[in-house]
């Protein structure tokens, strides 16, 4: 009983595991202590991923790893796979008996590596062995330690099901954190400054220009977690517009507010919208009703980046035609473009007219639309 | 000696079924059956109650009449005696049942109230169960179990069968907790690159697209210079759908040097006079893996109409820059490309009225030209897909 309460703490550790990979290593210490090993490795390959490949390791030295990072595929990994169904523990013993006939199945370079290191024994599981995945635990002992007792891997077949599940809980883990790191780097490239509130008004998401608005424009910041305004009344407005995000009660259409945050040194006030946006499911947890709020900012003053570069492979501009349209979009005249460069004004408007030609269009105000809606004006 | 090592393993399994729960939330269900079973309960329920709103949720129910759980949801979790009672005086993740909380049967009777003669009896709740998973100010989630009166009460060795799942419970839910919290992020980062108007496209590293968003979708829909076919772009021109191709594929390798990795192009067409302007470029790399943590790119293909009228809500230019309907409705066309000779004849105008309309808005605006409003207005917040 006292062995099998023991056993049932190892079971929560696993999955502590699960979420917590840190935690690997206490596991792998408690299995190695089960089974009377001298050490102990998780052994990790996504298929998938081809290159993702990891190690978990307790009381094995890091040299270990890089020369066993150098051989190659793991034939003893192989031998298990090959002879033992998933799950099954055992040791290589087991299953090659003759100590010579085992060294031969390893081969030479694999053979150096144990002697090297002083493992004599190797016993373990494999978990998983397919698309996806190739996983294990290996149990080592050195020579002085003697072969395993009879029985000694029966804990690692019975811990092998919680094992199995927490890797796959792990996977799941890592999938929607990929997936999560994707949208936001995908948001990180927007040039409307964004920032996502969740329901209780905490800021979740800032992207990159909004960050920099916050910094450096005098008519809006971020204080402790909440957007403050230069006027009172503004910073008024954008909280209620805030709760009128975020109250599910209300019709979604009923829950958009548009603002224009004055100061004093800005002609044109800072445009601002605050906009309820997706709502999640319930769960088991407070907070896991959800519904956001996405503000969007800009500043109309700010220059806008667009991709001289871009402008010359997808429309076959000049070098000059592509800065005149860039100086174009962000506001200045014909002559304000011919003053900057030192050349006639008459210079910029026959650029200006084969920029028109390769583009398809008439007019500067077109010229301008083109430009900003297009996927060339971009943050790297 | 035999029985208890059967016990054991299906005290195991269960704990595995628990951990199951975590990830698929549909498989309390299997969980609270077992958990009944080795508990020799009649039934069981997790419940979450928000302590601040004393609303209580059961969440998931195993062997309960839907009726029942109804009656508890609508009318009597918010006066339930025996929650008050444990929640007052028994420690979070130790179980007990109505009889170790109470003197005597009597007592706990009358504690209970209405509660035990008009919902306990009826519903044939005669004896309870429970542990609290988590108690505090904000929120009460609990496991409880019930048995009819005529099962008689639970011994104690079976109450202590719930207590050694209780840790297990708290990290499941900890663990659940943290799929949801992913979960909704998910959708908070989706919804807000929905609403964004130039087309998006999220390829992974094999090159599958896990990303669209609206925009993109009615763009592929519509125009005859680009579309997706089982999962891959392709342009009007095969060398255009060469060119795609290989700058996916350059965007997703990792290499730590970005900048030559982004690749802009136009897609030509008979029919279209603008080429339709297509950027490809590398975005953010995920490392993830168990500890040593390998590279993963995702691509970005970014892509606009740029003939389409752009969407600009008038009644934010109302609200926040104090412009009439008239002169909203001009500045929008002005961005959209018509002159202001057009809008006077769209609108049966004099060309005088709608240049002095959009001086009035320049005044508001405090610009000067006609492009400077377009640029106002096109890298506002104010276009905006709703």
């Amino acid at each position: 009983m006292t062995q099998r309460q023991h056993d049932s703490d190892i079971i929560g550790d696993i999955y502590e595991a699960s979420y917590r990979p840190e935690h690997w290593q206490k596991v792998l210490h408690r299995i190695a202590d089960l089974t009377r090993s001298d050490s102990a490795a998780l052994l990790y390959h996504d298929n998938e991923l081809a290159a993702a490949n990891s190690l978990h390791a307790w009381n094995l030295p890091t040299r270990l790893w890089e020369d066993y990072a150098r051989i190659g595929p793991d034939p003893n990994f192989a031998l298990f796979a090959e002879s033992l169904p998933l799950g099954v523990a055992s040791t290589a013993q087991q299953i090659i008996p003759d100590r010579t006939e085992l060294e031969r199945y390893y081969g030479e370079t694999f053979t150096r590596l144990l002697v090297k290191h002083d493992i004599y024994y190797i016993g373990g599981v494999v978990l998983y062995n397919d698309a996806i995945r190739s996983v294990g635990v290996g149990l080592q002992r050195n020579q002085a330690s003697g072969p395993w007792p009879q029985d000694a891997m029966e804990p690692l077949t019975q811990l092998s099901p919680h094992i199995q599940r927490a890797l796959h809980i792990h996977k799941e883990f890592t999938r929607l954190r990929q997936r999560e790191q994707a949208l936001r780097a995908g948001l990180d490239k927007l040039l409307l400054g964004l920032v996502l509130f969740d329901d209780l008004l905490q800021p979740v998401y800032c992207n990159p220009i909004a960050e920099s608005i916050l910094n450096y424009h005098p008519a809006i910041r971020m204080q402790n977690d909440r957007l403050s305004a230069a006027r009172p009344e503004d910073t008024d407005a954008i909280r209620t517009a805030l709760y009128q995000a975020v109250s599910i009660g209300n019709e979604p259409g009923d829950r958009h507010t548009a603002l224009g945050l004055h100061h004093p040194d800005c002609p044109i006030p800072l445009p601002m919208m605050i906009t309820p946006i997706g709502e999640a499911g319930l769960g088991l947890q407070p907070g896991d009703i959800h519904a956001h709020a996405a503000v969007m900012f800009s500043d109309p003053e700010q220059n806008q980046p667009i991709v001289p570069e871009a402008l010359k492979t997808a429309y076959g501009l000049t070098a000059s035609e592509a800065q005149v349209a860039i100086a174009i979009a962000n506001g200045l005249s014909v002559n304000e473009i011919a003053q900057l460069h030192n050349i006639k004004p008459a210079t910029v408007k026959s650029q200006l007219l084969s920029i028109y030609r390769k583009l398809g269009i008439s007019r500067q105000a077109e010229l301008v639309k083109l430009l900003l809606t297009g996927p060339f004006r971009v943050n790297f | 000696m035999r029985s208890d090592a059967a016990l054991i393993r299906k005290m195991e399994q269960l704990i595995g079924e628990v951990y199951t729960a975590s990830y698929q939330p549909d498989h309390w269900r299997v969980v609270l059956r077992d958990v009944a079973e080795i508990t020799e309960s009649r039934s069981s329920v997790l419940m979450y109650r928000d302590n601040q709103l004393e609303i209580p949720s059961s969440t998931y129910y195993y062997n309960l009449k839907p009726e029942h759980i109804q009656d508890y949801l609508n009318y009597w979790g918010q006066y339930d005696p025996v929650f008050d009672l444990a929640a007052r005086t028994v420690p979070t993740g130790i179980a007990v049942a109505d009889h170790q909380m109470t003197p005597d049967r009597a007592t706990f009777e009358t504690i209970c109230g209405d509660y035990f003669t008009e919902f306990m009896v009826p519903h044939d709740n005669y004896h309870t169960a429970g542990a609290f998973l988590f108690n505090d100010d904000q929120r009460s989630t609990a496991v409880t179990l019930q048995r009819g009166k005529a099962a008689g009460p639970w011994n104690d060795e079976l109450i202590d069968r719930l207590t050694s799942l209780v840790p297990h419970f708290q990290r499941a839910l900890h663990i659940h907790r943290e799929f949801s919290r992913l979960r909704i992020r998910e959708q908070a980062l989706r919804a807000g690159l929905n609403q964004q108007l130039t087309g998006l496209i999220l390829f992974d590293h094999l090159l599958l697209p896990v990303y669209c968003n609206p925009v993109a979708e009615s763009i592929l829909g519509y125009h005859p210079a680009i579309s997706l076919r089982n999962d891959r772009l392709c342009a009007y021109r095969p060398e255009d759908t060469e060119i795609l191709h290989k700058a996916l594929l350059r965007a997703t390798q990792t290499t730590p040097d970005d900048s030559s990795r982004h690749t802009a192009l136009g897609l030509k067409h008979p029919d279209s006079f603008t080429p339709l302007p297509v950027m490809i470029l590398p975005i953010g790399e995920c490392s993830l893996h168990l500890p040593s943590g390998d590279g993963l790119a995702h691509a970005a293909v970014m892509f606009s109409d740029t003939e389409r009228n752009q969407p600009i809500v008038p009644e934010a230019l109302i609200t926040a820059y104090g412009l009439s309907a008239s002169e909203a409705r001009v500045a929008i066309a002005v961005v959209n490309g018509l002159s202001v000779n057009e809008i006077a004849e769209l609108h049966r105008l004099k060309s005088s009225t709608v240049k002095s309309q959009l001086l009035a808005v320049y005044r508001k605006l405090g610009i000067s030209r006609q492009a400077e409003l377009v640029k106002l207005l096109l890298t506002g917040p104010f276009r905006v897909n709703f």
